[in-house]
């Protein structure tokens, strides 16, 4: 009971993304942040959440077969992971300094991979934790405080 | 939230309840009751995308008429800039301005100048302008309200200028006035107009605490009169005096290379803008200086009361601006009308999208949704009223609808309720019922 009342405050999304998929990249972020909207966060919370999924969104279309994004949102908190399938991260240091990139030229071609995607990240939320296994995948844990 | 004055109405007495205006109302405005459209006031952004669709012309929009003229002892009219390209090649800005005059109006004002003014002091702005998202341009009260109600993010990049129809309008009073020795308030200036969008901005002009607009008549309504008007012209006065600058105005992007703006961009059409403010808020469009947004698409020539074709007057626009040149007015001239710019209003998000009280309704509110979603169809019939599913269900957590008015879920009520008649029927009654 104690558990039920708790999960009153509690929304959890699950959304799939597809790597390769150039044309519907950046849904996941819109939804999230339509969310975040009708839940009236502040603006400035719905603009920092924006970019950060978006970037990570990104990175999941670029550099991964596939993954999820789990979001979840109490009054206080938005907590979101992203769970990818594919080449992971070799040096996570390195991928954190603006500028560096491992994209191909297709991709730079389309304009992304430019290697400010996990700088942008960090930037925008209050915490950041990555952790990657080389050839299998990466998984993104980001914190927003919404009241602060 | 201080109230919203609305242009766009449903005349009940001719709706039929066709639910086209219902499918296309980009922000889910319209539902149907009792077999008419009705309209969520805090969701309609005036924008006229209703108007345009409906067959029985049941969806209108308050605009003046001509027994508003009496009540002033001076009346001008003032068209939008889009008026002039509505007519052939052979009728020019002049002939409509002497025409709109030989209507029931003392005089006809040229926007021109309004619009060169207009111009100058955006490119002025937008030379300081720091802001790492772009300037919004205001032109469209349409767009106004939609960043208002669900991008309230960027109401602070919406520029704060009065349009020149309020400029015009402004002036046409203080000229007139001084002239005729007459009150200001004396002086109907009278905007003629292809939207019910610019039928707001006189009514509740964005930046001004009071409008210098009187009323507005849309160009379909007198486009036959002045017609007729401009065939009995005898000899013309000099009444267009402004250069082709300011008609740029009618379309989408005629007036962006005027700017001087490093990378402008110019969007038509609600759904196009949504999107497109959807990729500034997720920094994937970066490095814009300066977005004109137009809601109609095709821009003002694209309004619901234009008459003619979008993409045949569109070229006209172009051949007007060609033909007249961008520079008539002096500097004096155009310095003269700057007092008219200012603003005195600042605007506000509205944030109609908020779904509860707080933050933990909100989440209690979504949730709710989400499971009564999860449970429809999601074919988006139309027959509970609401656009979509999801709009439905919306409904039905805010009260204005229940589940049982989805007949999906009420055509399995009834199964439900046979089924278990069905299971009384088959009831025997205790005298021939076995022992178990």
């Amino acid at each position: 009971m104690a558990e039920q009342k708790h999960n009153e405050h509690l929304l959890e999304l699950a959304c799939p993304v597809e790597g390769g998929d150039f044309i519907h990249a950046g849904e996941v972020a819109s939804k999230i942040k339509k969310v975040l909207k009708e839940i009236g966060v502040s603006q400035e919370v719905v603009r920092r959440t924006a970019i950060a999924t978006y970037e990570a969104e990104m990175n999941v279309v670029c550099y991964a077969r596939r993954g999820k994004f789990y979001l979840t949102i109490t009054p206080d908190c938005l907590k979101i992971v992203v769970q990818d399938e594919g080449q992971g991260i070799e040096d996570i240091e390195l991928a954190m300094k603006e500028g560096y990139s491992t994209a191909s030229p297709q991709i730079r071609e389309m304009g992304f991979g430019a290697g400010m995607g996990l700088p942008n990240i960090k930037k925008n939320v209050d915490q950041l934790q990555i952790t990657s296994v080389v050839g299998e995948g990466t998984r993104l844990e980001m914190d927003i405080f919404t009241r602060c | 939230m201080d109230e919203y004055f609305h242009s766009v109405k449903v005349d009940r007495g001719r709706c039929k309840g066709t639910m086209r205006c219902m499918r296309v109302c980009p922000t889910e405005a319209i539902r149907i009751r009792e077999g008419k459209a009705i309209i969520l006031e805090y969701r309609c952004i005036d924008c006229g995308d209703c108007i345009r669709v409906c067959p029985e012309q049941a969806i209108r929009s308050v605009v003046g008429s001509y027994e508003d003229l009496g009540k002033f002892k001076y009346t001008v009219a003032i068209p939008s800039p889009s008026l002039y390209a509505q007519f052939g090649m052979g009728i020019s800005p002049n002939h409509i301005l002497n025409g709109l005059k030989g209507l029931a109006f003392n005089e006809a004002y040229d926007i021109g100048r309004a619009c060169e003014i207009y111009i100058t002091v955006l490119k002025e702005y937008l030379r300081t302008y720091s802001d790492n998202k772009p300037l919004i341009s205001t032109l469209c009260p349409s767009v106004v309200r939609l960043i208002q109600n669900i991008f309230p993010d960027f109401v602070r990049n919406l520029l704060s200028l009065e349009a020149p129809r309020g400029i015009a309008g402004a002036e046409v009073k203080n000229d007139k006035a001084r002239k005729l020795g007459i009150n200001s308030k004396e002086v109907g200036a009278i905007y003629i107009t292809p939207c019910p969008a610019e039928m707001i901005a006189v009514n509740q002009p964005q930046c001004k605490s009071e409008s210098s607009l009187d009323g507005a008549l849309a160009i379909s309504d007198i486009y036959g009169l002045l017609i007729s008007s401009i065939r009995k012209l005898g000899p013309l006065e000099e009444l267009h005096l402004s250069s082709g600058l300011g008609i740029g105005l009618a379309i989408p992007g005629g007036c962006i290379m005027d700017l001087d703006a490093e990378n402008a961009l110019a969007v038509d059409g609600v759904r196009n803008i949504i999107k497109v403010l959807d990729d500034l808020e997720h920094g994937k469009i970066t490095n814009i200086k300066y977005l004109e947004l137009w809601a109609c698409p095709g821009g003002c020539v694209g309004g619901p009361f234009a008459v003619d074709n979008p993409y045949l007057t569109k070229i006209k626009v172009i051949k007007l601006i060609q033909s007249f040149g961008k520079k008539k007015s002096s500097d004096e001239e155009l310095n003269s009308l700057r007092a008219y710019l200012s603003c005195d209003v600042e605007l506000h998000p509205r944030g109609s999208s908020t779904l509860g009280r707080d933050t933990v309704d909100a989440i209690k509110k979504i949730k709710q949704r989400d499971s009564i979603i999860e449970n429809l169809p999601k074919i988006d019939c139309g027959a509970c009223g609401a656009p979509t599913c999801k709009a439905f269900a919306e409904d039905v957590i805010q009260g204005r609808a229940e589940i049982l008015d989805c007949v999906f879920k009420l055509k399995d009520k009834v199964v439900e309720t046979l089924q278990d008649g069905l299971g009384w029927a088959r009831k025997t009654p205790l005298s021939f019922r076995k022992r178990t």
